[in-house]
């Protein structure tokens, strides 16, 4: 048996805040060891960590490659790898909305829409989307600054991760749809959640002490 | 023009020869276990008609062509549909129960990632006709015989009950949710339940309960929390069985078991026991298999009917990575 579990960490935004909740939770002895190396793999304590894109964690989780993850709803809610989704970790907050121009008000009513140019770092999310409403969509993927596709005629509306919407308005865009919440989750391998499952069930415990999750008043046992 | 003149097609490999003596000998000793248990090979082509197939599986899942007259066909995705076609039209009126076999190819459309193939080979079994719990326990543990000679390192198997979820769903009145329930439990999705749970307007004590239920993972012990939460007579039902199989399994020696609530599996024929093989070395399961009471009837013969599928491919790799560790 290989010995202590693999976390897959999210570099960029969801880091400091997964560096602190592991601190709290006392899987690492020090913030610093996460926060100031420039290691990818980490073995601090009983733990081995991976620090790696936040795309590539539901590919690393699913291939038993890391036997636990921390990432975003967004990127799960894109790829839907077969993995394990344990728990809401409530921070990473924002929300996949779909924006248009405010001078365009032909698009604000989706409802009223047969076809849509769609422009989204997240095709699966917005072809699923619109797919539900029954509108048809040309969906294009970008790579970045998604905010442009309206402005420059490439498309009529964005779908994008939505926080403050600062950007929306300083591109002169407004939000006419919110399509779902997101927030960090532990997610875990679907044979390491079966073989480890009472090291990840006591994590799990854990976590959701620390993340201000609802108090778990009935206890089965 | 011709720049794929060398290559392969996603999702498909050649095997040479160190590793394809490994799959014949894993597939040898395989045909070589059931034969003497009794089971007979059944062969079937490759592919069928589209209506055939689909019985069991999703539209994506399957390769679809067109053939010169205009018919519809796919590649067989798993071998339980063209197996339970050939017994229920063919081998009804031997003598039961029926014990077959199969070592041989499927297809699938729907791959994805490095480890997903679109061909690929499935060492199983099927049995017809009267299926009681002492034969259930006698199949499971004659696959976990299997995976031993195999050598895969640390198995461990998943012993579920589907009835434990509808019993569960008709106790806390969840019916409008039941498909929901059933994808966020396909998808692993526990943060998705509580949401669902929520929505039917489950108290934050029940939704957690149910979720932490749906959760359970363990010995016998758990049956008994079970039966303290579940009244249902479908899925006390499902209890008793998971019970009795648990027993004949510990006392026949496969100590590899572990009850397991959250065992929903991808296919939708199960009507009974479910369960799935697993080891440390492999990031996905070996195989699985369960009972399926009712598909053999859509082919015109009522019968029960219990198998399960192992993952050549899939044993390979763990062993290889059981030794490089």
């Amino acid at each position: 048996m290989k010995n202590g579990l693999t976390f897959a960490l999210p570099k960029g935004t969801l880091f400091p805040d997964t560096v602190r909740l592991l601190y709290k939770a006392g899987f690492l002895k020090k913030e610093e060891v996460l926060l100031e190396s420039r290691k990818l793999v980490i073995k601090d304590g009983p733990y081995t960590f991976i620090i790696c894109r936040p795309t590539d964690i539901p590919t690393f989780v699913e291939h038993g490659a890391a036997d636990l993850g921390i990432v975003g709803k967004d990127v799960i809610e894109e790829q839907r790898r077969e993995i394990f989704e344990l728990l809401d970790l409530k921070y990473g907050k924002c929300h996949f909305a779909v924006a248009a121009p405010r001078d365009n008000p032909e698009v604000h009513d989706l409802g009223k829409l047969t076809e849509v140019r769609a422009a989204s770092k997240f095709p699966e999310v917005t072809r699923r989307f619109f797919k539900g409403l029954g509108v048809r969509a040309e969906v294009i993927k970008m790579h970045g600054n998604v905010e442009l596709a309206p402005l420059v005629g490439l498309a009529d509306v964005i779908v994008d991760l939505v926080s403050t919407g600062r950007t929306l308005r300083e591109n002169n865009l407004i939000e006419i749809t919110k399509i779902m919440d997101i927030t960090a989750r532990l997610v875990a391998n679907r044979v390491a959640a079966r073989v480890y499952d009472r090291e990840i069930k006591t994590i799990v415990k854990k976590f959701k002490s620390l993340v201000g999750g609802e108090k778990n008043e009935v206890n089965l046992k | 023009m011709r720049e794929n003149f060398k290559e392969l097609p996603m999702g498909v490999r050649d095997y040479l020869p160190g590793e394809a003596a490994l799959r014949r000998y894993l597939e040898n000793i395989f045909v070589e276990l059931v034969a003497r248990e009794g089971f007979q090979e059944v062969v079937t082509p490759s592919f069928e008609y589209y209506e055939t197939l689909r019985e069991s599986q999703s539209e994506t899942d399957l390769i679809k062509f067109v053939d010169r007259t205009g018919e519809l066909l796919a590649l067989r995705g798993d071998m339980t549909t063209p197996i339970a076609r050939v017994v229920s039209t063919k081998m009804k009126h031997r003598e039961l129960p029926l014990k077959i076999f199969y070592a041989a190819t499927v297809f699938s459309g729907n791959f994805s990632g490095r480890n997903k193939l679109r061909e690929f080979k499935q060492l199983g079994i099927e049995v017809f006709g009267d299926i009681t719990s002492k034969l259930e326990s006698d199949l499971i543990k004659l696959m976990a015989v299997y995976l031993r000679k195999a050598k895969v390192k640390n198995l461990e198997i998943s012993l579920g009950h589907v009835d434990i979820l509808t019993g569960l769903i008709e106790e806390y009145e969840l019916f409008n949710h039941f498909s929901e329930i059933k994808d966020a439990l396909n998808q692993k999705d526990y943060v998705a339940l509580e949401g669902i749970f929520e929505r039917a307007g489950k108290s934050q004590t029940v939704r957690e309960s149910l979720v932490d239920f749906l959760q359970q993972r363990g010995g016998k012990a758990i049956l008994k929390k079970a039966k303290k939460m579940l009244s249902h007579p479908k899925a006390k039902k499902a209890l008793e069985e998971l019970e009795e199989v648990t027993e004949y399994l510990i006392s026949a020696g496969v100590r590899e078991l572990k009850l397991d609530f959250s065992l929903v599996r991808d296919l939708n024929y199960y009507t009974g026991l479910v369960f799935e093989a697993y080891t440390p070395y492999l990031g996905y399961p070996l195989g699985g298999g369960g009972r399926y009471d009712t598909l053999l009837k859509k082919f015109g013969w009522d019968t029960p009917a219990f198998g399960f599928a192992l993952g050549l491919e899939r044993i390979v790799e763990s062993i290889a990575n059981s030794i490089d560790k």
